[in-house]
């Protein structure tokens, strides 16, 4: 089966950045996560002409940036057990594919935050600084703080009030 | 319930904790591997399109490094691909010639080459992957850049990874990241590196530095190296913006500039 460039292009924007996550779980580093997810989706890509089809795309996937995570690790030989590893996990676990994509929403909500409200949101959830701590920081007032953050959080629900509902509550 | 806000909120921190902007983002990559950026094309007949290659190296220069009981590798009138011990994949441009010297692979991955060639170099980062140009030493940390190089420029263009640009007989060498694209005039002793949101320039013959939206944590490093005098700066502080030009200063003076402008701390040491 061969697939045109728009069908790739709607896979590669479906499960682009779900994938980056996944693969950040596994190589707890950005710059090798998408390394690892371009390369997967290029070989895809060199892939279209031949016959190969591919039944379930997502599946496929997440294995193939799985398989490759691995590989790395195994190169950089930070895993002695990653044999282990693959064998304990031979299939992809629905909740892991869940986490990465609801973080997938998680960061692309981060990025569209804007920049000083980003800032304050980052220093609190990726740093846990207090309220205090930033006002102390930044030189803002603690009222100000709290209230980028709340907005932050506030934006964030309403972006997507199915997942958030309960959380900021 | 509560698990579901717990694993949430273990979330919200993990991706708070390795948010970087502009990253993970599929509108930036999708050319990059369908369009002409495209990796691992290694038929000749695709070629035409130079920039359809990870690397491309071209150089008018000579040979620096001589073989001992390494290998040279010629391209005559064809387009050829080879595979280096460490699995690098090489395409060479008609009447190129690259070589590696015994050594290669034991400690580094040195190359040298005369002509014009693209390199998909395999990731090892205990063993750096070096080439070297007439006016610069490029060390490749990640994995897709092109370099055009002639004996009196080196322009590099980094598109996926890490790669550490060393201008020769320069004080300042820079490690550049993705979109980041870094030009070094030997004449002038000019090298000016840029990325998506910011730039910088440093002119050694008249001794002149110029920095566009820079981060201070960068312009801090890079006075420290131009000046070779250790600088401090806390880490609050490592992100504000830069945008100054400095003609003929000392160190002194452009600390103080720079405090003065910003309201910053930066100290010598």
């Amino acid at each position: 089966m061969s697939y045109s460039k728009s069908y790739f292009s709607t896979q590669f924007n479906l499960y682009y950045r779900p994938l980056c996550l996944y693969a950040l779980r596994l190589l707890d580093d950005t710059d090798e996560a998408e390394d690892v997810v371009q390369d997967t989706f290029a070989a895809l890509w060199e892939k279209r002409e031949t016959r190969i089809e591919i039944a379930d795309m997502k599946s496929y996937l997440y294995t193939a940036v799985r398989n490759n995570c691995l590989m790395k690790l195994r190169t950089k030989k930070e895993f002695d057990d990653v044999n282990e590893l693959q064998l304990v996990d031979e299939n992809i676990q629905n909740e892991d594919i869940a986490r990465a994509e609801l973080e997938a929403k998680l960061w692309k909500m981060i990025d569209e935050l804007p920049e000083r409200q980003r800032e304050i949101f980052l220093m609190a959830k990726r740093d846990g600084m207090a309220y205090k701590e930033i006002a102390e920081e930044t030189g803002l007032s603690v009222k100000t703080v709290e209230n980028h953050v709340t907005r932050a959080l506030k934006s964030l629900r309403q972006k997507d009030p199915n997942t958030f509902l309960f959380f900021f509550a | 319930m509560l698990s579901n806000e717990n694993n949430l909120e273990k979330s919200v921190r993990f991706v708070a904790r390795h948010y970087k902007p502009g990253i993970f983002n599929s509108e930036n990559s999708l050319e990059k591997i369908t369009g002409e950026r495209k990796r691992f094309i290694l038929r000749p007949f695709v070629w035409s399109g130079v920039a359809a290659v990870a690397v491309v190296l071209i150089i008018a220069g000579t040979i620096f490094l001589q073989p001992e009981q390494g290998k040279t590798l010629t391209a005559d009138a064809f387009t050829t691909i080879s595979v280096l011990p460490d699995e690098t994949k090489i395409t060479l441009q008609p009447g190129t010639t690259l070589a590696y010297d015994k050594n290669f692979g034991k400690v580094m991955r040195r190359v040298s080459l005369s002509g014009n060639a693209s390199f998909e170099v395999s990731p090892d980062k205990e063993k750096p992957f070096i080439v070297h140009t007439p006016a610069a030493e490029i060390t490749v940390l990640g994995t897709i850049f092109d370099v055009v190089s002639n004996e009196n420029s080196t322009q590099l263009e980094v598109h996926s990874g890490k790669v550490n640009f060393a201008p020769a007989d320069f004080p300042v060498s820079f490690i550049c990241t993705k979109e980041m694209k870094a030009n070094f005039d030997v004449e002038q002793k000019e090298i000016t590196i840029s990325s998506t949101e910011s730039s910088c320039t440093i002119n050694q013959t008249e001794n002149r530095l110029a920095f566009s939206n820079s981060a201070l944590g960068e312009v801090c490093r890079i006075l420290q190296q131009y000046y070779n005098q250790p600088v401090s700066l806390t880490e609050n502080e490592r992100n504000i913006r830069l945008t100054s030009g400095f003609i003929d200063k000392n160190i002194t003076e452009i600390i103080q500039i720079i405090n003065l402008t910003l309201d910053t701390h930066i100290e010598l040491k």
